[in-house]
């Protein structure tokens, strides 16, 4: 009885997987969770070389990106119940290591050159000392691109996110112009999206693919969120930088400490960036106290391209 | 008083301007088609290859189309203004020139929207605007602010017309059966009868009165789109009149030109007089003054206060390596070289009010680009990218190609339009001939 | 023959020399579930590359009191790592000192290899109360001795948690005592439920003798969260438009375009009002 149940679901989750999967070895991966004592069931799949090769269903599980795409339009705009994604950026432990960037980059599928997360290298004033700054989408509250976009293709979902619609957006990049933190990117020409991901359904919750002529941005990565996982740049960090969490349970994690929001937000000074202009992030900063490593520790094996970006500050 | 006679004589006079076509108007037509066509290999393009042919990157967004689209959503104040206001005060000597401002008006409102499509990345996904409409966004006000005004102002140009269709039909012009056969359907049967008239009259005067918060709205709108956004240069509240100002100055500015070269065109010396041009030159005078007023505070507030995005705006605006040279060109010959040469009574006549219109119609193009480039080259986090091209704006072919479409455009639909209706209206004229006729003696 | 094809797809990638094959390193973790199941875990690598190595079929067995159990197969996955789990009362029955297993048979490109985990059965527990209105929890560790007494453990850390959606939220920590027990105040400002639910957890982190031990209690000590989501507000930055700037629009248009229809029907009546024997005339 047991079992029969099981191999039903595999079946399901097998078939919707298939379609997407069709010729690529990436998105295989086997299972975590399910552990099976014997493997009974078995999928036909084509090889990187073309060869039709059976596999367990069992090992059937698909990357990250495909849970989403099961998923009808209208479940990404509405937002995961009882949840209030936050994050908090610790700038005392950042080194810029880049690895949240390129995590970034990889899981959804984009160029090195389009930065969803940039680190910036601030210097607040002429006597302070520069830190490196991580800049997520700041998912606000009181978003000004959501308010300027005409056809509802950037929205604001109930659990804080802030996320946009390729299928719907008409480019006009209005909202690039609102947006005070220029978070967000367009696709000026025809985007280089990898064969593998070119072949998913776009959705919101994914952000992948990349379509030409719309606008793009950081998402929080809420079909992580639906597998219980935290975004790639929280996980990618080797310095636990990034924390990830729900503010209804005021608890955040950077993979290897959880701790109470509440608490963090306190103990910290945590500060949200240009609080004055009102749009309410959902990103806090915890000020570069106590910094983990000199601002130089930044610069080291840094593409010469990269580090001259941060030429004009001293 | 006999407008009869003295319509019928001025038809005859017009008529070679609708029913002939002169070698040196069909090499006018020639030569903008070809700047067209350029224009539409562009379109072609960037429709084809995407934005990146422009010189719009993720920091500036947007460039040369908007401000095209501000300025020729400004100059269609020519016709607003022109015939809405002189319309309502009965000012006589509108007359002879209501047609044209009324054209440049509805060609003007027809051409700069095409630059907000421009801007449109996905124009397969225009339908959005209404399947997925948003009523908090500016651009939804903007294109029904716009669409509404559209029709408003060929409405007015259509009311303006009727009775000249009606001595169009009547009349016996060299034309074609279908030109005679849609003058005739135009004309509504217009008879000139007590009761008709009576109507006709109810109908232009209110809206006249409808055009005039119409044009303000629509201006005000355009003028929030930039106001809305937390910009340093955009965020501010006297933008919506600051803007509306700025279209009737220009949109004045253009009617002096256009006026100019109708008459040299279709020799109106008789029609158009210099006193057009003074009483004109007054109102320019005004302008450039509540302009200047309106330029003045706003830089020296954003200056005085100094806040740090404010005053990285203006360092950018009055550093000669940077925007300084076209601030201080769009300041100078778009306010003071007006109020200056305008002032002296003896430089008021009708070439020197027409060339400083000519150069304060550019000065104002070139403020609108001001207004847009460097706001958005001014990002509130440093912009820290070594891509040129991300952090400076700079139009291309392309921009430009499109940019000279749209003038081009402009002068053939005008030119097109003087083939089908008398570009001085008719009736009006004659009535304003008779009045001054009868004052004389 | 399956094995080969995984190892063809899985290993794709991986630097290997032909016929040379690699050593590799399992390291096994054995946990005790709160559900009354326990679970073993593998983490398979590369001993050279120090690489996680995917697809790579492990076989767990245990011997309790001198009885050989084979308990059954997990393929590892893109970490390295395979799970099985398994109910405790089954080993329960058997005794109460677990030897553990891990076996990777071997294949074309690694070398077999095996891992071996002792571990003593221990029991945690887990009992709350509210004494005097503050939330009280009381923990007791113990373990059984060869005739199945209980023997209380002490010295030993527990540390109590509540879970969250991503990770376990440390709340506060217990410190067994000579009897194996202590207990902790717990607090009450902690979101939970809609009606203050809220799975208290205790844990015993990786034991050398008795592995992680987990334990729980479901109290209702939480703060009620309402897991309800409302329709976002009318704003401006939500898909619905405030009020005022509905009803403005509805009168600005009306008002405008009502008078462009009142435009049209005049202009209809002129039309209906034409005199046709009348030639047009210009006499005022």
């Amino acid at each position: 009885m047991e079992d029969k149940k099981r191999r039903t679901v595999l079946k399901l989750g097998a078939a919707a997987s298939l379609a997407a999967l069709a010729g690529t070895a990436k998105f295989l991966a086997p299972s975590e969770d399910q552990s099976i004592s014997e493997c009974s069931d078995k999928v036909k799949l084509l090889s990187p070389d073309g060869e039709i090769v059976e596999i367990e269903a069992s090992l059937l599980k698909v990357d990250t990106h495909d849970h989403a795409q099961t998923m009808a339009k209208n479940v990404g705009r509405e937002g995961i119940p009882g949840k209030k994604f936050v994050m908090v950026i610790d700038l005392g432990k950042c080194r810029n290591a880049r690895k949240c960037v390129t995590a970034c980059q990889k899981m959804h599928y984009v160029p090195e050159d389009k930065e969803w997360l940039q680190i910036k290298l601030m210097k607040d004033n002429e006597q302070s000392a520069p830190y490196w700054f991580p800049k997520t989408c700041f998912h606000c509250d009181n978003p000004p691109c959501v308010k300027v976009c005409p056809v509802d293709a950037t929205f604001k979902r109930t659990d804080g996110l802030v996320l946009i619609d390729n299928d719907r957006c008409i480019g006009c990049k209005f909202c690039m112009a609102a947006c005070p933190y220029s978070t967000r990117v367009f696709n000026w020409g025809e985007p280089e999206v990898p064969e593998e991901a070119k072949q998913v359904a776009h959705s919101p919750e994914t952000s992948v693919p990349s379509k030409h002529s719309t606008v793009e941005k950081c998402d929080f990565c809420p079909d992580m969120a639906r597998q219980g996982k935290l975004p790639d740049c929280v996980t990618a960090c080797p310095n636990g930088v990034f924390y990830f969490g729900d503010e209804n349970e005021d608890s955040v994690t950077n993979g290897s400490e959880t701790v109470r929001l509440s608490a963090l937000l306190r103990d910290k000074a945590a500060y949200r960036y240009m609080e004055e202009l009102g749009t309410k992030p959902r990103v806090y900063y915890l000020p570069p106290s106590n910094r983990m490593f000199p601002v130089e520790r930044g610069f080291k094996n840094l593409d010469n391209e990269i580090k001259d970006r941060y030429k004009d500050v001293h | 008083m006999n407008i009869e006679s003295t319509s019928k004589s001025l038809l005859k006079e017009f008529a070679p301007q609708i029913t002939q076509w002169s070698t040196r108007e069909k090499l006018w037509i020639g030569f903008w088609s070809i700047i067209f066509m350029i224009g539409l290999y562009a379109l072609y393009v960037q429709a084809t290859e995407g934005h990146v042919v422009t010189g719009m990157r993720d920091n500036v967004v947007w460039g040369l189309y908007i401000a095209n689209f501000i300025f020729f959503i400004g100059i269609s104040y020519a016709g607003a203004i022109i015939s809405g206001f002189l319309h309502l005060f009965h000012v006589e000597w509108r007359k002879p020139i209501i047609r044209i401002a009324e054209l440049i008006t509805v060609i003007a409102t027809i051409i700069g929207p095409l630059y907000i499509l421009l801007c449109v990345g996905r124009l397969d996904r225009l339908h959005h605007l209404f399947i997925y409409p948003r009523l908090q966004s500016p651009i939804t006000w903007d294109v029904l602010a716009i669409g509404t005004y559209l029709v408003g102002s060929i409405i007015f140009l259509y009311l303006a017309l009727i009775r000249d269709f009606a001595i169009l039909s009547q009349a016996d012009l060299d034309v074609s059966k279908w030109k005679k056969n849609l003058y005739r359907f135009f004309s509504l049967g217009f008879s000139n009868t007590p009761q008709q008239r009576k109507k006709l009259n109810q109908a232009t005067t209110a809206l006249a009165l409808l055009i005039i918060p119409t044009a303000i709205i629509v201006h005000s709108v355009l003028s929030w789109i930039f106001g809305m956004t937390l910009r340093p240069g955009w965020h501010s509240t006297i933008f919506g009149p600051y803007f509306v100002l700025a279209a009737i100055y220009s949109g004045t500015g253009v009617l002096v030109i256009a006026m100019w070269a109708f008459r040299k065109l279709y020799k109106l010396e008789k029609y158009i007089v210099e006193k057009h041009f003074i009483y004109l030159s007054y109102l320019l005078m005004v302008l450039a003054a509540g302009y200047g007023y309106f330029t003045f505070s706003e830089y020296l507030t954003d200056w005085y206060s100094s806040e740090k995005w404010n005053a990285e705006l203006i360092e950018k605006l009055f550093n000669l390596n940077e925007f300084g040279g076209w601030f201080y060109f769009a300041n100078f010959a778009g306010i003071l070289l007006p109020l200056i040469v305008l002032a002296i009574p003896k430089m008021r006549n009708i070439n020197s009010i027409t060339a400083v219109s000519a150069v304060l119609v550019f000065a104002m193009w070139v403020k609108r680009y001001l207004i847009i480039v460097p706001t958005l080259e001014t990002t509130l986090l440093p912009m820290q990218d070594t891509r040129m091209e991300y952090v400076h704006y700079s139009a291309t072919w392309v921009e430009w190609a499109l940019t000279f479409a749209g003038i081009a455009m402009f002068f053939l639909m005008f030119k097109l339009a003087s083939k089908f209706i008398p570009i001085v209206p008719v009736w009006e004229t004659s009535e304003y001939l008779e009045k001054e006729l009868m004052k004389t003696k | 023959m399956r094995t080969l094809i995984l190892c063809s797809l899985f290993a794709f990638g991986f630097n290997l020399t032909s016929g040379e094959a690699n050593n590799v390193e399992i390291s096994l973790i054995y946990t005790q579930h709160a559900n009354n199941t326990y679970s073993l875990k593998a983490t398979v690598a590369d001993e050279e590359e120090e690489e996680p190595i995917s697809g790579m079929k492990i076989l767990f067995a245990a011997n309790i009191n001198g009885v050989s159990l084979s308990l059954g197969s997990a393929v590892t996955n893109k970490e390295g790592i395979s799970i099985f789990r398994g109910d405790l009362p089954d080993l329960r029955a058997k005794g109460h000192q677990f030897e553990f297993t891990a076996l990777f048979e071997g294949n074309d490109q690694f070398e077999e290899n095996q891992v071996e985990l002792e571990i003593v059965d221990a029991q945690l527990q887990l009992k709350t109360e509210i004494i005097d209105s503050v939330n009280t929890v009381f923990v007791s560790l113990s373990r059984w001795d060869e005739d199945g007494n209980s023997l209380p453990i002490g010295d030993e850390n527990i540390y109590l948690f509540v879970p969250r959606m991503y990770s376990l939220l440390p709340i506060s920590e217990a410190y067994t005592s000579e009897t194996g027990e202590d207990e902790v105040e717990f607090p009450n400002d902690i979101p939970g439920g809609p009606n203050g639910e809220l799975v208290i957890i205790g844990k015993l982190d990786e034991h050398d003798e008795y592995g992680t031990i987990e334990s729980q209690s479901e109290t209702t000590w939480g703060l009620p969260v309402s897991l309800d989501v409302n329709r976002l507000p009318r704003a401006l930055w939500s898909p619905d438009a405030p009020l005022w700037m509905l009803i403005t629009f509805i009168i600005l248009m009306t008002g405008v375009w009502g008078h462009y229809f009142w435009i049209a029907y005049t202009l209809f009546s002129i039309k209906k009002l034409e005199d046709k024997n009348a030639p047009i005339s210009y006499r005022e």
